[in-house]
């Protein structure tokens, strides 16, 4: 085996510790556990980009470096960079613990990276567990702020629950297959008789009820506007970005290596969900009059499209998931860092904040824009390019009504994304003062915008990319 | 199926109804003492003697201690849980509906098996030696894991329930 596989995870398993140990040390700067967290990250960032094309099965088989995983490392160390870059000034400004807050992030951020590259059900559900007791932890960090300890309290009980049933699921599996290898499972169950479909529909059905609630799909969805709304600002970015899309990486694996027979029974099951869940969360969007609570049920929006790419149970579903998960990350994190900028001046909690911005700051409100029209949809950005893989993926497999709901609800989210910028350039704000980032969030802004512009203008390199990558070698 | 398995099983069932049933938290913690030792004959009828041990001694001994010394410390007065019926009335029908759907797979599941497809059992199945070369050997990478995920336990209890000078330090 080689260990420059599992490079990328002894970084960031030793940047938690450090972290850990630095934020006990270094208690009054803030500043510098960020500037560690991101040198740390860019250095794993490194590796796993040098190791992209390897593919290769670890440690008995239960883990599987591929580039699927690889992708979903690329884009969870972005969040992280991007986060991490962000968050300085806020983690400064509300007294957060800073050196928990890095080191925790880090960490869950490795559950992630064990989700994303898991071939057996144990370390599936330990990098699960990773992440979900560190986000538990991670959404109360505000202290003093009791709708940060709601949120991390209500996140709490219902992820114990619901690992209850993950682990129900993972042990009904277990006991079908007498294994927890991915690939062995689906042996097993090649060779199952159809008086033994009962068991596994059961399996597969808590399996999917699990993840379903981490990743905030209706009718699973009901901690998600709470705990996303009190949640520290950069927490929320954390949890609606980086622990939604590992949670979507491990169902993508467990269906189309584990389960792909079930995969195409469920094809129905799985598009009413994300039919229901997109039109829930936009609709509901519409009517919120806090920035991070609209952002909340536009979050259980977009994973309504991303489920539309396992619905359709194919490799260009596989592809398009991976191009959205990308572009979603990089056009959440802008939209929180805005969050994050307002939240300096004590601003951006209600939707209302953001009147005026274009006379405070020409070129935000013009990011803000960008990011916005890109989140609808809206051509040349890369939220347009994304949803356009799903909707091709869709329809190339026969489920032309699913593609066509993806396209309806753009339109449904016009509203309530439309009305950020309509406040921006139409109404007067309270303050006209001049609206000045500071350097990081500049820098964070540039990127997460640029990469919205870069991948919309130009998505063909990253489409091949993606569409190289395949679950089944 | 043996007697053993059917009295544990019977023992188990009844212990975690009585933990859902029972108003006082403490009447809750000793029917899930009777969980327990349920499950542990349930392992051992399975000749599964290793997990049955340590059934008994971590999550009867220690575990169901730490429970009891919550309880005492959090509810010196007896008062009895709150029943959260209101809020969730209206839901009922529907976590019946759900529930009632997941018990009928898996009874039928069970109903339609074929009891006969069962394996014969290695003959150092569940003993110590076969525990500690799938703990530390086959499966050493997740084992490492869980250190992690202990760790990140403990660093979040700390931070969300420690005491820490926040303010009047500047």
């Amino acid at each position: 085996m080689e260990f420059r596989l599992i490079a990328p995870e002894l970084i960031l398993a030793g940047l938690g510790l450090s972290l850990v140990t630095l934020g006990a040390v270094v208690k009054k700067n803030s500043r510098a556990l960020a500037v560690v967290g991101v040198v740390g990250s860019l250095a794993a960032l490194a590796v796993v980009l040098a190791n992209f094309g390897l593919t290769q099965d670890l440690f008995s088989n239960q883990l599987r470096h591929d580039a699927y995983a690889s992708f979903f490392k690329v884009v969870f160390l972005v969040i992280l960079i991007l986060l991490f870059t962000g968050s300085a000034q806020y983690v400064r400004d509300r007294r957060m613990p800073a050196g928990e807050f890095y080191a925790l992030t880090t960490l869950a951020t490795l559950g992630g990276f064990l989700m994303a590259g898991s071939l057996d059900l144990i370390t599936i559900f330990l990098g699960l567990e990773l992440l979900s007791i560190a986000s538990y932890a991670l959404a109360g960090l505000l202290k003093g702020d009791p709708r940060s300890q709601e949120a991390s309290i209500k996140f709490f009980l219902v992820g114990a629950l619901t690992t209850a049933v993950i682990l129900f699921g993972i042990s009904l599996l277990y006991g079908l297959a007498g294994t927890t290898s991915l690939t062995g499972i689906a042996a097993a169950v090649a060779g199952l008789s159809s008086a033994e479909f009962p068991l596994l529909a059961a399996a597969g059905l808590f399996l999917l009820a699990g993840l379903g609630v981490k990743i905030a799909a209706v009718p699973f969805h009901m901690w998600a506007p709470d705990t996303y709304d009190g949640a520290p600002t950069p927490v929320s970015a954390f949890l609606i970005t980086a622990s939604e899309a590992a949670a979507f990486a491990v169902l993508l694996r467990l269906f189309a290596v584990a389960l792909p027979s079930l995969a195409e029974r469920w094809q129905l099951i799985l598009g009413l969900m994300a039919l229901v869940t997109m039109t829930y969360g936009n609709v509901t969007a519409i009517l919120q009059t806090r920035t991070k609570r609209m952002l909340a049920y536009s979050a259980i929006a977009q994973a309504g499209y991303v489920l539309v790419g396992l619905a359709v149970a194919s490799p260009s579903g596989v592809s398009a998931v991976l191009y959205y998960v990308l572009v979603y990350a990089l056009m959440t994190v802008g939209a929180f860092t805005v969050v994050l900028l307002l939240a300096g001046e004590s601003l951006g909690e209600e939707i209302a904040d953001f009147n005026g911005l274009s006379r405070r700051s020409p070129l935000v409100a013009l990011m803000v824009t960008i990011l916005m029209l890109s989140l609808i949809g809206i051509p040349p950005t890369a939220g347009f390019f994304g949803k356009l893989l799903l909707y091709r993926a869709a329809v190339d497999s026969g489920m032309v009504w699913l593609g066509l709901a993806t396209v309806l609800n753009g339109v449904v989210s016009v509203p309530y994304y439309y009305r950020i910028v309509r406040n921006m350039y139409l109404e007067q704000g309270t303050t006209t003062a001049a609206l000045t980032p500071t350097v990081p969030i500049a820098i964070v802004l540039i990127l997460a915008v640029g990469g919205t512009l870069l991948l919309g203008i130009v998505p063909e390199p990253l489409a091949r990319v993606v569409a190289a990558i395949s679950l089944t070698p | 199926m043996s007697v053993a398995l059917i009295v544990s099983g019977a023992l188990a069932i009844g212990g975690a109804l009585g933990v859902i049933l029972a108003r006082a938290p403490v009447h809750s913690v000793i029917a899930l003492i009777v969980n327990f030792l349920g499950l542990a004959g349930v392992y051992l009828s399975l000749q599964a003697e290793f997990l049955a041990v340590a059934q008994v001694i971590v999550y009867a001994g220690a575990v169901m201690i730490l429970f009891l010394f919550v309880i005492a410390l959090l509810t010196v007065k007896r008062e009895p849980m709150e029943r959260l019926t209101a809020r969730t009335a209206g839901r009922l029908p529907l976590n019946l509906l759900a529930a009632f759907a997941m018990a009928f797979l898996v009874v039928l599941a069970i109903v339609r098996s074929d009891p006969g497809g069962s394996v014969a059992v290695p003959s150092n199945f569940g003993t110590v030696r076969a525990m500690g070369e799938t703990l530390l050997v086959t499966h050493v990478f997740p084992f490492e894991i869980a250190a992690l995920v202990l760790l990140v336990a403990v660093v979040g209890v700390v931070v969300l329930v420690g005491r820490r000078p926040e303010k009047g330090r500047e």
